[in-house]
């Protein structure tokens, strides 16, 4: 597993040096930072500062533009890994590699850490620049404890390497990138609390929300962020957010499997 | 050694009837009970029209497809409880451009498919620099693949096939889109392969010199069935097909003449004689080769021979009869049904 994550992810460095994924990259950020300013504007020039009181209740703070920041680049960060594993296997098979892979006895986990450490660079890099613009409409980050942020974003990275895996295949299986990502974005975008509070939704929209990794991600991200918070206070959550994780890791590489065998058996010559 | 039982493979085709019409489930029998059997060192042809099966065996033997029965063991290691074991001794070359990444060079591409089976990294540099060697890539080796010519890119496509040391390769059409050199070069490889490292090949082609030139057994395959089987020449000569001698003479005695009627009554051959200005020209086609004993006549009556041309029967006629059907042919299909559709809804 270990020699063909290295491997992947050597390879997929040599690719971007070639062909850096510019197109991709400037597009996350441009969303994110469309995002950012959409939100606030509309706090500061037509609500003009006033807040709805269940605001405060649902979040225990009052301020905005920090909450929206810290979801719409934690979102951008989420988005960016999971185009970069969610893709993986589809490219391979529009550019008539996936054969040779499944071919060789390779370890599939290897292959999708690899595709994930390669670009763990990149979605970071997104990730802050969201951030930093933030910063300077006024977003308040300064007493982040720094450990703290660390492991929220390595249990960050994990769930959305899980839920990328699941991407996948799902990909895989209906041989289509572009109208499952945006459905998947749109979705995540609206029910996990990226620019509101899911209280605000409709109660069937909420279970959807805590289906999906995300929201607690960024629920535990928001705490540690805004609050000072140390984790372990809140282990059950981070303790929900695993468990969820490791279902749609667990899940997409079962399913991946019997994918794999259907394409195969639908692959002509 | 590979040893394959009654393979069958059917492909379960979902069809529509225009946009929102019902669903038929369409059986394909795409495989129907092959068994073969390849040695290490042997070259084993499988040849066959357009669809005949070849594709779907070779995906069967990779442990890529999943046969729907039968059984097959490479080193006695079972294909189908085992398939994980048999990728890391086989590997398949196809034709075409495809299964190598273009952006990386060509040493890029060896290293990831190396890794891909797990290999020592010491083992690994000098085995890619051999294997680059073997397909003269050396030279163009760090350079993208994306700028090679179509035999260069197929000639990559080789050494990524090689790259696991495979104890049996599997060849579909590789030669497909070469040009003759660049084929011709392929083939001493692959008969360097067998001969002197030992590996068992299955060759399939659709250019019949080419398995007439390589392969020590060949298979052929019609709607899944294998239909006839034997080395080269055995399979030539097994469709009854006549060898055609054509010889000329300075002149034609009528002794040589009834001679050669009594020979030609006995093998039941079919005799012409033609008479130009300056010599004579006879032709015989019979099924067995009369050249000895024609030569023997028309020597005995001192007769010098001008021109002498043998046509024996080619591989390729054999395959065209043998799949196409002809009435003196007798098939060997009689457990073999030809291929079923069945449709169910
Ligand atoms: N995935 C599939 N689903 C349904 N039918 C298939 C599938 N793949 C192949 N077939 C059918 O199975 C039969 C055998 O196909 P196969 O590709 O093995 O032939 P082949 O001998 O390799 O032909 P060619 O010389 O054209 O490469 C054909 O009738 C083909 O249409
Ligand atoms: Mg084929």
């Amino acid at each position: 597993m270990l020699t063909t994550m290295l491997a992947t992810a050597k390879r997929n460095y040599y690719i971007a040096k070639r062909v850096f994924p510019w197109s991709f990259i400037v597009q996350r950020i441009v969303i994110g930072l469309y995002t950012v300013l959409f939100s606030y504007f509309i706090y500061h020039y037509m609500f003009r500062g006033y807040l709805d009181s269940r605001f405060e209740t649902y979040t225990g703070s009052s301020d905005y533009i920090t909450y929206t920041i810290l979801g719409v680049s934690l979102y951008t960060f989420a988005v960016s890994t999971l185009m970069n594993v969610g893709r993986s296997l589809m490219n391979e098979l529009r550019e008539g590699t996936l054969e040779a892979l499944l071919l060789s006895p390779c370890s599939r986990k290897g292959y999708f850490l690899g595709n994930l450490i390669e670009q763990v660079g990149r979605s970071f890099l997104e990730f802050f620049v969201v951030l930093i613009v933030g910063w300077l409409l006024g977003a308040k980050l300064l007493n982040i404890k720094i450990e703290q942020l660390i492991i929220v974003l390595i249990l960050s990275i994990f769930s959305f390497f899980s839920m990328g895996v699941s991407l996948a295949t799902v990909m895989l299986r209906t041989r289509d990138t572009y109208i499952t990502q945006n459905t998947l974005f749109i979705i995540v975008s609206l029910v996990c609390g990226i620019s509101y509070p899911i209280q605000y939704l409709p109660t069937w929209l909420q279970v959807i929300s805590h289906v999906l990794p995300l929201t607690h991600v960024l629920e535990l991200f928001r705490k540690v962020v805004i609050f000072g918070d140390l984790l372990w206070h809140h282990w059950i959550l981070i303790i929900k957010l695993v468990a969820l994780s490791l279902m749609y890791l667990l899940f997409g590489f079962w399913w991946l499997s019997r994918v794999e065998k259907q394409l195969i058996e639908k692959t002509f010559g | 050694m590979l040893i394959a039982n009654n393979l069958c493979k059917v492909y379960q085709l979902k069809e529509r009837k225009g946009l929102f019409g019902p669903k038929t489930l369409k059986e394909i029998m795409a495989v129907n009970d092959v068994s073969l059997e390849i040695k290490p060192g042997q070259i084993i042809g499988l040849l066959g029209i357009n669809g005949a099966g070849k594709t779907t065996t070779i995906k069967m033997l990779s442990a890529l497809l999943e046969p729907t029965s039968g059984s097959f063991s490479i080193n006695g290691i079972d294909g189908i409880r085992y398939p994980q074991e048999i990728k890391r001794i086989v590997n398949v070359i196809t034709g075409g451009e495809r299964n190598i990444y273009w952006r990386l060079t060509a040493r890029e591409n060896l290293e990831y498919f190396a890794s891909l089976y797990n290999l020592p990294r010491h083992k690994l540099n000098d085995s890619i620099d051999e294997l680059l060697e073997l397909v003269d890539l050396k030279e163009a080796a760090d350079m993208p693949v994306e700028r090679y010519s179509k035999g260069m890119k197929q000639r990559l496509q080789i050494a990524r096939g090689l790259v696991n040391d495979p104890k049996f390769l599997f060849l579909d059409e590789p030669t497909l889109g070469l040009d003759v050199a660049i084929a011709k070069e392929l083939r001493n490889h692959v008969r360097h392969l067998a001969e002197k490292r030992n590996k068992g090949i299955l060759l399939t082609t659709h250019y019949i010199t080419e398995a007439e030139e390589l392969c020590d057994w060949i298979y052929v395959i019609d709607k899944g069935c294998i239909i006839a089987t034997g080395t080269p020449s055995e399979l030539a000569y097994s469709t009854k097909m006549n060898t055609n001698i054509l010889v000329s003479i300075p002149e034609l005695t009528s002794g040589v003449k009834k001679e050669i009627y009594e020979i030609a009554k006995v093998h039941q051959a079919k005799i012409e004689f033609q008479e130009n200005t300056t010599d004579v020209s006879v032709s015989i086609s019979a099924q067995e080769n009369l050249t000895g004993q024609l030569a023997h006549i028309l020597t005995s009556n001192g007769l010098p021979i001008l021109h002498l041309k043998i046509i024996e029967p080619r591989l390729e006629d054999a395959l065209i009869q043998l799949s196409y059907g002809g009435d003196s042919i007798e098939r060997n299909i009689s457990n073999c049904e030809s291929r079923s559709y069945k449709a169910t809804s």
